[in-house]
């Protein structure tokens, strides 16, 4: 049980924090923007620069013109997009019109923390499904530089044109398996932008030294990008990590290599890919995630359980205090309630609200 | 798929040729430590004492504070000596700012001996000649428990990248009067200091503008488990480890530097070998560090510097590597020039300093405030 639960359990006992009578409005507002990512410009794939971004702002946003509001960045999973968490395209745990926007107005006016009127955060998704179905959130010349558009062009965008607290003790970033992924390796390069992160069902944690040399044959058998569209999920995956970590401009038109070529593993393109996992490059890491409150989940059916809690004993082998809870689920059936339950409460607990902290 | 055009193959030529060159740089090291204790001459060291008597500028010894380097777990010194070179005019000319180029020791070194290796006074002689500019020259210790911290950021050896690119830097600019931008600041280094150049490079473009790399090491590291390797699973202690023959000692610098463990005391750090079987996780780990796996992430950053130079002798181990290095990044669009020259690992570093080091900051370095970018 994180802090979070307890507080919510703990203030819930006094009658004292019952909902208030005021008539705040109980909606916060959904809005799909485009943002042009500088960071993203030039990337070989030829994947537009300019990216949509649902954005939502929470119930006060529309009343109280003057006051500013910490943001959440949120990082989708591998084959979503941000309208696979806000709607119209919500899928899995979202669906059915359980959406992220219904799950943050329901987390912002009810329960306990809400009367505290402290909670209120603004929410922010990228929409990262590239040619590939994802971008990994890394940083390629193939698919761009997604860690400097998140970590520097959109936070930019956001703190020139909403009324957030344009400062790292008031920015978090969170996202689930890909997201979980990027939230790590964003979080661990640019610690000066954000102060807490939470990672959900974490992907791709795990270097893989032994590929198998077989597992590249349905893509080398692919002439160009455009045949991959439609490409079953583990050949997607596979063209959507050699383009994210095995970048190569000199090898159109994919301009990436592949881990096998004709039977045999690339051990250099292994290397690549190696150095792209997370238990490989977090002791190089240390000093920026010690600076991080961080709070990270993973469901006990769900088959990244034992590489996520891999990262939580490296984590607490170093020091750095981790919230990790193992919870009775899968690895996407539960993501909208543990969103609104346990991910925005985190934040609300450890993001500042108050400029100049 | 072109991975064909990747030439490099990974297993054997990076540790070996590691081996040869520390061996080498162990001759040298012997004789500048000859050389302090008895005053013999040395062809590839020059002793500080006589360095400076050639010098018109001076030569300043400080100690600089590591915040990023405090508590590191085998305990190298959080106090880091540093040497720095100011050129003629900084007495005369009290307003006259002027850039810095920062120069990183290789393996085995200390930054005292770099600064005879390297020879920082040729710097005069290139100003009479009209091959370079005056620049003020910083050097920084990086010598550790194991004879060289790879100038990572490592819990066991400290944040280097940080203490380098942050600290330093800010002690320098405002303790001296620098040119405190990106485009007056430059990196420098050999073999490990090499690596440095790339490494702290490709982490802070916002700091440094112009790279040279000389004869870099640890381009590709696949931690492959050789007898020597395994060898040094018997070494549990500082003490024994401080009894190993110097050209067995990098593994545990590159593990001390690379694949950290706080859980493993007194070392604090896991080999790649453990019981006489590989470590896929621990090899993992070094693979991560190795610059060209690191390159595929950082071609961004590397794209920002205004010029990258690198070259390496062709008699050097290290050749084929820098050769790879030089394709991969070309390949990843990283404008930069490579060249060979006839020479070993350590012979040429000298004469490399003058003749091609210097006058490459001299033109790429801004050497007037007005230019900021």
């Amino acid at each position: 049980m994180t802090r979070g639960t307890r507080l919510l359990t703990a203030l819930a006992a006094f009658p004292l924090f019952l909902p208030a009578q005021n008539s705040a409005p109980i909606q916060g507002t959904y809005t799909r923007i485009r943002v042009h990512g500088k960071s993203l410009e030039g990337n070989l794939s030829g994947e537009p620069a300019d990216r949509d971004v649902s954005i939502y702002l929470p119930p006060s946003y529309q009343t109280q013109g003057n006051r500013r509001y910490p943001v959440v960045y949120l990082l989708h999973g591998y084959t979503n997009s941000d309208v696979g968490w806000f709607g119209p395209e919500s899928r899995g745990s979202f669906a059915n019109g359980n959406t992220m926007t219904a799950a943050a107005d329901r987390a912002f006016t009810s329960g306990a923390t809400a009367e505290l009127g402290t909670n209120e955060l603004i929410l922010v998704m990228p929409n990262a499904y590239t040619m590939y179905q994802g971008s990994m959130f890394s940083n390629s010349v193939t698919t761009g530089d997604w860690e400097g558009f998140i970590a520097k062009d959109l936070v930019a965008y956001m703190d020139g044109h909403y009324r957030t607290i344009p400062e790292r003790a008031s920015r978090g970033l969170a996202g689930h398996s890909m997201g979980g992924y990027g939230t790590f390796r964003i979080a661990a390069k640019y610690p000066q932008v954000f102060s807490s992160i939470y990672i959900l069902s974490a992907c791709c944690l795990t270097a893989n030294l032994n590929p198998n040399p077989q597992g590249s044959a349905a893509a080398e058998a692919l002439k160009s990008p455009e045949a991959a569209k439609g490409a079953p999920r583990g050949l997607a995956t596979l063209l959507a990590e050699a383009a994210a970590w095995s970048p190569n401009p000199g090898n159109p038109p994919f301009y990436f290599d592949l881990p096998a070529k004709d039977g045999k593993v690339q051990s250099a393109v292994v290397a690549k890919w190696v150095a792209n996992a997370p238990l490989a490059m977090i002791d190089q890491y240390v000093t920026s995630l010690k600076t991080l409150r961080i709070g990270m989940d993973v469901g006990d059916k769900d088959g990244l359980s034992a590489s996520n809690r891999e990262l939580s004993r490296v984590l607490n082998s170093y020091g750095i205090p981790t919230a990790f809870e193992v919870y009775d689920g899968d690895h996407t059936n539960h993501i909208v309630d543990r969103m609104e339950k346990i991910v925005l409460p985190f934040f609300a607990k450890n993001l500042s609200f108050q400029a100049g902290r | 798929m072109a991975s064909a055009r990747l030439r490099f193959t990974i297993p054997i030529l990076c540790t070996c040729s590691l081996a040869l060159v520390f061996s080498a740089l162990l001759l040298s090291q012997e004789k500048g430590d000859a050389q302090k204790g008895k005053g013999k001459g040395n062809s590839l060291i020059r002793p500080l004492a006589e360095l400076e008597k050639d010098l018109k500028g001076k030569l300043e010894r400080t100690k600089v504070h590591g915040k990023s380097l405090e508590g590191n777990l085998e305990g190298d010194s959080a106090d880091r000596d540093i040497f720095v070179y100011l050129p003629p005019s900084y007495q005369r000319e009290p307003n006259r700012r002027y850039p810095v180029v920062y120069t990183l020791h290789g393996y085995g070194l200390h930054a005292e001996q770099w600064v005879g290796f390297a020879n920082f006074a040729s710097l005069e002689k290139d100003v009479a000649a009209g091959t370079a500019k005056e620049m003020i020259l910083v050097s920084p210790d990086a010598f550790s428990v194991h004879n060289g911290s790879f100038y990572s950021n490592s819990p066991t050896t400290g944040d280097w990248e940080t203490f380098l690119a942050v600290e330093l830097v800010g002690y320098i600019d405002s303790h001296y009067r620098t040119l405190a931008n990106r485009a007056s600041r430059g990196l420098a280094g050999h073999s490990m200091g090499g690596y440095g150049t790339f490494r702290l490079g490709m982490k802070h473009p916002e700091v440094f503008s112009s790279l040279f790399s000389m004869s870099a090491c640890c381009m590709l590291d696949t931690a492959e488990v050789t007898p020597a390797m395994a060898q040094l699973e018997a070494i549990k202690t500082k003490e024994d480890a401080a009894k190993l023959p110097f050209g067995q000692k990098s593994p545990l610098a590159r593990a001390a530097a690379w694949s950290a463990d706080p859980k493993n005391p007194p070392l604090f750090f896991d080999l790649p070998v453990k019981d006489g079987k590989p470590q896929p996780v621990i090899a993992a780990k070094w693979m991560a560090n190795s610059l060209m796996v690191m390159l595929e992430q950082y071609a961004p950053s590397l794209k920002k510097m205004k010029a990258i130079r690198m070259n390496v002798g062709l008699q050097d181990g290290l050749l084929q590597t820098n050769r790879d290095m030089d394709q991969a990044l070309a390949q990843a669009g990283v404008a930069h020039s490579f060249e060979t020259f006839e020479g070993d690992h350590n012979g040429q570093v000298g004469l490399n300093f003058a003749t091609k080091v210097l006058p490459f900051f001299s033109d790429q370095l801004a050497f007037s405030p007005e230019v900021k970018k």
